[in-house]
């Protein structure tokens, strides 16, 4: 019996004391090329093809954003219509064929705003109520072999995120959360990979996700920074 | 920013809630032959006329076309085991069905045997949008039906049903008082242009006795009889533009007659939505009186919505009372779809139901959208045997949330949310990924949408040329008092 309670004991992996948050985060910083490179930008413009694996639907993507807070992101899936998001800085809304046009509020506001804070990678804990570390979630662990160091993102209405970073590269590798929606939340995963280096900072080329069944790949085609983008472009559509 | 995760909501609603077809599969360019080696790659379509003969000698294990059922076998029990929304799979022994079903599929002596094999395990979960489809899976038909001007070979089958020349004679037969029956007859169609009308029997389509369903993965309740029947019509009526069928019909008084048709062209270009079976939207409204009637025959978001909606919007400045939505023969499509329908029905926010995912789920809660002036007036949804899926999950959602009166006859009981995946070969594989509970929390699959009031459609209605499902319909919307 001892013998056995000691073969487990010898078995069972070392407990790993877990970094806090913020090294984890300003690592991660570093690695895209430090807040430095970051400050310097003015505006991005991004393309990106988008495929459901496997379902015979695939579209684009295209987004807009400039340093002070505009953003406008088209998604556009075959079949089934086009998604508009967006925020001249004050309003946040969305438009798309399912809910019509929407000013967007509680969990889905702040949750727009996350994605499209300005800049917000090289200092995503100012977009958060709260950040700790915590362990590697058990089915992320069971999917790489990488060693990762992960981060609870704490938003100030809805469920938090977990994002893992690599231990050496200490870039984004997964993220879970859920996306509201008016239906209620939506479960999802991030796989980001194909990192590549524009104008001195890092960003991933290649983003998985998966959401219940479906499984859809959005690969950058076109990254332009600092390109001149019309006000216009982020204004609230006209209601219909 | 992490953009993909905001269309994840808009995708996720996106099911296909479609008891119709999977898309037929596609040979890909290259076919290799049967000595092709493909241990290094996926396996690809092998066509039938690569076989020296149709012996199940040609099917030894490790033969090509072994390798490619092995491939197709374990896709499709791999992603039912991964995707369908009920984890235990209704307590079946996924693992023990596939040592039972995989080797008797994999010795078949022909690919209709294979799929049907397959498909009788799959059957064995009792549910709908639950199929496998893959090159070869039908027969041959007997000769008088290759009468087209194409070779038959099951690679040219896969290509034309994917392709846009497919069309249909013209008429619609559905089964009335237990009997296949002409309800419908396309005005200036081949079967108009026969002599074909709505009541006349139908016996046989192309050469093919009709009284019976080929052998299914599962028991069938009645109403899925009519609605697979319905289908089964539909598609062997269906060929490429210019080819011919035969069709043998007993006329108003019971005589025989048989006659040669030929397949028109759609009345619009197919389209093919995520793995369906390509479909031509159709959509029709008009107005009768203070009455707008429009019909639709799937659910999708492009086109389809917007037409809808513009119907809609029209009855309600034209001063409509009532609407009618007809939904008889709409066999589903994207589910989303309800949401922004009921929206346009409803001046108070209004939910369908819920979609119960494997591991989540998510309400069909309609939303106030900028700019929109709902119909506050009477609706009134017309089903038959045909409404299944999508259409069952508005009109159960409209009729509990007693927004709407249904009419007709008992839906398919076909409502699960799917996907349709590609698997080797050439072949695909529908996956419910979700379930469907109204908001009292009761489901429609395998008991379909019961009608307020249920109207009996007689032959004798169909050769006096009465539509009485629509009529009982416009009673209810110009009634005073429902």
């Amino acid at each position: 019996m001892i013998a056995i309670l000691l073969s487990l004991l010898a078995a069972a992996p070392a407990q790993t004391p877990l970094r806090p948050a913020q090294a984890i985060l300003d690592d991660y910083a570093n690695a895209i090329g430090g807040r430095e490179a970051w400050q310097w930008l003015r505006s991005v413009h991004v393309k990106r093809a988008l495929t459901v694996t496997g379902q015979g639907a695939s579209g684009s993507e295209e987004h807009w954003a400039t340093a002070d807070g505009k953003n406008r992101s088209e998604s556009t899936l075959r079949d089934v219509g086009t998604f508009r998001q967006g925020s001249d800085g004050r309003v946040f809304w969305s438009q798309d064929p399912v809910f019509g046009l929407r000013k967007l509020e509680g969990a889905e506001q702040e949750d727009a705003h996350i994605n499209a804070a300005w800049n917000a990678e090289p200092d995503l804990a100012s977009l958060y109520l709260a950040i700790r570390s915590v362990p590697v979630p058990k089915q992320t662990a069971a999917e790489t072999s990488t060693s990762l160091e992960c981060v609870e993102l704490q938003k100030r209405q809805g469920k938090p995120s977990v994002l893992c970073f690599d231990g050496k590269t200490h870039l984004r590798v997964v993220q879970t959360g859920v996306q509201p929606s008016p239906g209620g939340d939506i479960p999802y995963r991030l796989v980001f990979g194909d990192w590549r280096t524009v104008k001195g900072i890092k960003t991933w080329y290649l983003e998985k996700m998966t959401a219940g069944p479906t499984t859809m790949e959005g690969r950058i085609t076109s990254l332009v920074f600092d390109e001149k983008i019309p006000a216009s472009r982020f204004k609230m559509p006209e209601p219909p | 920013m992490t953009l993909l995760r905001r269309v994840a909501p808009l995708f996720a609603l996106s099911l296909l809630t479609c008891a119709g077809r999977a898309r037929a599969p596609q040979p890909p360019a290259a076919m290799p032959g049967s000595d092709a080696p493909v241990a290094t790659q996926p396996p690809a379509f092998v066509p039938l006329s690569a076989d020296s003969g149709s012996g199940t000698q040609a099917w030894h294990p490790g033969s090509p076309r072994n390798q490619i059922r092995e491939a197709i076998f374990t896709g499709a029990w791999t992603a039912v085991r991964d995707k369908h929304f009920d984890k235990t799979l209704g307590g079946l022994d996924w693992d023990g069905l596939r040592r039972k079903y995989e080797p008797l599929a994999l010795a078949a002596p022909d690919e209709p045997t294979f799929y049907r094999l397959l498909n009788e395990m799959l059957g064995l979960l009792g549910q709908s949008h639950l199929q496998v489809h893959g090159p070869g899976e039908e027969a041959a038909p007997p000769p008088d039906e290759i009468s087209s001007p194409q070779t038959r070979t099951a690679a040219a089958d896969a290509i034309r049903e994917a392709g846009d020349d497919y069309g249909d004679p013209g008429l619609l037969v559905r089964i009335i008082e237990g009997k296949p029956t002409i309800t419908r007859v396309r005005p200036g169609s081949s079967a108009a242009g026969a002599g074909l009308r709505p009541g006349f029997l139908v016996t046989h389509i192309g050469g093919r006795a009709l009284a019976s369903l080929p052998l299914s993965g599962r028991a069938l309740r009645p109403v899925e009889e009519r609605f697979r029947l319905r289908q089964l019509a539909a598609r062997r009526l269906a060929g490429p533009v210019g080819s011919r069928v035969s069709l043998r019909c007993l006329d108003e008084n019971d005589r025989p007659i048989e006659v040669m048709l030929e397949r028109d062209p759609p009345p619009a270009r197919a389209i093919q939505v995520l793995n369906m079976s390509p479909v031509v939207p159709e959509v029709t409204s008009r107005q009768a009186g203070e009455v707008g009637i429009v019909a639709f025959n799937v659910f999708l978001l492009q086109p389809v919505l917007g037409e809808v909606q513009k119907a809609i919007d029209g009855f309600r400045a034209r001063g409509a009372k009532a609407i009618i939505i007809d939904l008889r023969g709409n066999p589903g499509g994207i589910g989303a779809m309800v949401i922004p329908l009921a929206a346009r029905l409803s001046t108070a926010p209004l939910t369908l139901g819920t979609i119960v995912y494997r591991d989540f789920s998510n309400t069909l809660a309609t939303t106030t959208s900028l700019g929109i002036k709902p119909f506050a007036g009477r609706v009134v949804i017309l089903t038959d045997e045909g409404s299944a899926s999508t259409s069952e999950i508005f009109a159960a959602g409209m009729q509990e949330a007693k927004r709407a009166f249904v009419v007709g006859d008992t839906t398919a009981g076909a409502a699960l949310g799917s996907i349709i995946e590609e698997l080797p070969g050439g072949a695909v594989v529908q996956i419910p990924v979700a379930d469907f509970r109204t908001p009292k929390g009761m489901t429609i699959e395998g008991r379909g949408v019961q009608p307020d009031r249920r109207v009996f459609e007689t032959r004798a209605g169909f050769l006096a040329g009465r539509d009485v499902v629509l009529d009982a319909g416009l009673d209810l919307a110009k009634a005073s008092r429902p």
